[in-house]
């Protein structure tokens, strides 16, 4: 009997709204992964520095504190240890400009939230998972 | 003046020299006893009166044209003046330059502008002392290559906010710059260029404010959206535990409504940028076949769902600059109208091609890509085909048939395609079906900024 040695990933989810936040945990345990999560991109930056093993970040774009997600995401590539983290942006704000800024900045994907079934973002970022493993 | 006083002196002195000799002619010729002879000084009299009246009257015109003349330097002056007080005031950089692009004159404000006196500009090469660049590429100075258009020819360019041009002062500033320039003539030639220019910084900041709250509202209207969304989409997967075929049901209502919703929201976010006028256009070589085939396949269900016979017809299409995105929602609205609006097994045909057309009094061929989308469905009803394209509206004839449809989707179409520079157009006949007829030019877009040729 081969027993796979299924490893759990964990994501690192950057969302204030509550109702939102608890879904997407929901469905991410219901994957296999272990999640973190961050209300604001202070604490997600404080959380990387304690945290060592985080595999992924879920990254909403609005946030309170000052900082938005292309804040986080300037801050992450400058980092030695995490310029490598995958970053999945899953956002309401599908303003073009914004898009092209994070992508140009070398997030992994953007998703925008109403156009996309939670289970099928949750999918995706597990096959991504896969792949670079 | 001192021109004028000398010349009335020597006047003075010639009437008093005329007297002098008239009193002379007329003493001797009444001491002379000899008649002839006396009428002969009496004849040489008359002339001289004559010869000296007539040198009066021509130093009399002299002297009134000089005045005249003077009085057109004053005036002229006055004018110069003027002009010079407007161009000191005037709120936007004036520069001339010559058909070499060297610099002839300049306003105080574009002193301001460029951190360069007048005096400094004269005589020195346009992109010297005017270096503009498009945003993101500061080492490529184009002043020269843009101001070309209107030397070599003669042309109007404009350059605008959403161009995103900017310029770098003599002291390292960089500012967002709008320009007009024009050819400068004397009579037929070409002698040189005229540019007006000004910093638009707080348009662009205003600009990007519009931007901002669009961004925003779409963040705060689609948060709630999302919640209901996800949350049912989770029961319905089973997530929750196990429901009833009843609650599975009930809950798709929810999921309908709420997808209904979404697209509301998307489509009233695309109008307030519409409207805001914060919609850009940001062209990209694309092929515009693999475009159209990625919408279809994202319709596909909706098609097999309305057993759409789908018929395609594409000629030979280069990669063009077009703006995917917005190509995107042209062809995604055109065509998830014809399957909506038909009933089911109806023919939904797409013909994409490309032409050469030689518009009226154009020079050169322009280049059309046509997009031709026909269906055979309900049509529009001929009385309400001129509202088809305005904010909200539903014909009539589908509105209580089909449900789903906002009424937003040819407005946006429409903004789209005049805002690219092309046309749409359609025929209707209800119970027949419709054809929609979409062109667009192929002119790469960056190359001319608005440029305009003067007189047609």
């Amino acid at each position: 009997m081969m027993e796979k040695n299924k490893k759990r990933h964990t994501i690192l989810v950057i969302e204030d709204e509550e109702p939102i936040l608890r879904v997407i945990i929901e469905k991410l345990s219901l994957h296999n992964f272990n999640t973190i999560t961050a209300g604001t991109i202070e604490d997600a930056l404080n959380t990387l520095q304690d945290e060592a093993r985080i595999d992924a970040v879920w990254l909403d774009h609005y946030l309170p504190g000052g900082k938005s997600g292309i804040d986080f995401v300037r801050a992450i590539k400058k980092s030695v240890v995490w310029k490598h983290l995958p970053i999945f942006v899953v956002s309401n704000t599908a303003g073009k400009d914004k898009i092209k800024q994070y992508r140009e900045m070398g997030i992994t994907q953007y998703f925008v939230k109403v156009e996309n079934h939670l289970g099928k973002i949750v999918e995706e970022i597990e096959t991504y998972l896969k792949q670079a493993v | 003046m001192s021109h004028i006083s000398s010349i009335r002196a020597r006047l003075i002195l010639l009437l008093v020299l005329a007297l002098i000799f008239l009193s002379g002619i007329g003493f001797g010729s009444m001491a002379q006893s000899n008649a002839l002879i006396g009428a002969g000084l009496f004849l040489i009299g008359i002339g001289g009166f004559a010869i000296i009246m007539a040198a009066s009257y021509l130093i009399i015109k002299q002297v009134q044209s000089l005045n005249k003349i003077s009085a057109n330097a004053h005036a002229a002056e006055l004018e110069r003046d003027r002009l010079q007080v407007i161009l000191s005031c005037m709120g936007e950089g004036l520069i001339a330059i010559d058909a070499d692009y060297r610099v002839i004159m300049c306003n105080d404000r574009t002193s301001a502008f460029l951190r360069t006196p007048p005096i400094e500009t004269i005589g020195k090469e346009i992109q010297e002392v005017f270096p503009i660049f498009r945003a993101g590429e500061p080492g490529r100075i184009c002043t020269k290559k843009i101001l070309a258009q209107t030397i070599q020819d003669i042309n109007i360019i404009t350059i605008k906010l959403a161009d995103k041009f900017l310029c770098k002062n003599s002291i390292g500033q960089t500012f967002p710059v709008a320009i007009v320039a024009e050819t400068l003539l004397k009579d037929t030639d070409i002698i040189g260029s005229v540019i007006l220019f000004r910093d638009i910084s707080e348009e662009k900041e205003v600009d990007q404010a519009k931007d901002e709250f669009v961004s925003l509202a779409s963040h705060q209207l689609r948060t709630p959206l999302s919640t209901i969304n996800w949350y049912t989409e989770m029961i319905l997967e089973g997530d929750a535990g196990h429901i009833s075929k009843k609650q599975k049901s009930f809950l798709h209502e929810i999921n309908t409504a709420n997808k209904r919703m979404t697209t509301l929201v998307s489509s009233l976010l695309n109008v307030s940028r519409i409207e805001l006028g914060t919609f850009a256009i940001d062209p990209k070589p694309t092929d515009v076949i693999v475009l159209i085939r990625e919408v279809l396949g994202m319709l596909k269900p909706e098609m097999d769902k309305h057993e759409i016979k789908l018929q395609e017809q594409y000629g030979e299409i280069p990669i063009m600059d077009v703006d995917p995105q917005l190509m995107q929602i042209v062809f995604q609205n055109l065509i998830s109208n014809a399957i909506k609006y038909s009933p089911k097994g109806s023919v939904v045909g797409i013909e994409i091609s490309y032409k050469k057309q030689l518009k009226n009094g154009a020079k050169r061929a322009q280049k059309q890509l046509v997009i031709r989308i026909r269906d055979t469905g309900y049509g529009i009803p001929k009385n309400q085909q001129s509202k088809i394209f305005t904010k909200l509206f539903r014909a009539d004839n589908i509105k209580s048939k089909i449900t789903d449809g906002n009424g937003l989707g040819l407005y946006i179409v429409k903004s789209i395609i005049s805002h690219s520079g092309g046309t749409i157009s359609f025929e209707s006949e209800e119970n027949k079906g419709t054809s929609f007829c979409i062109t667009l030019p192929v002119s790469g877009m960056r190359q001319k900024i608005g440029a305009k040729k003067l007189g047609g």
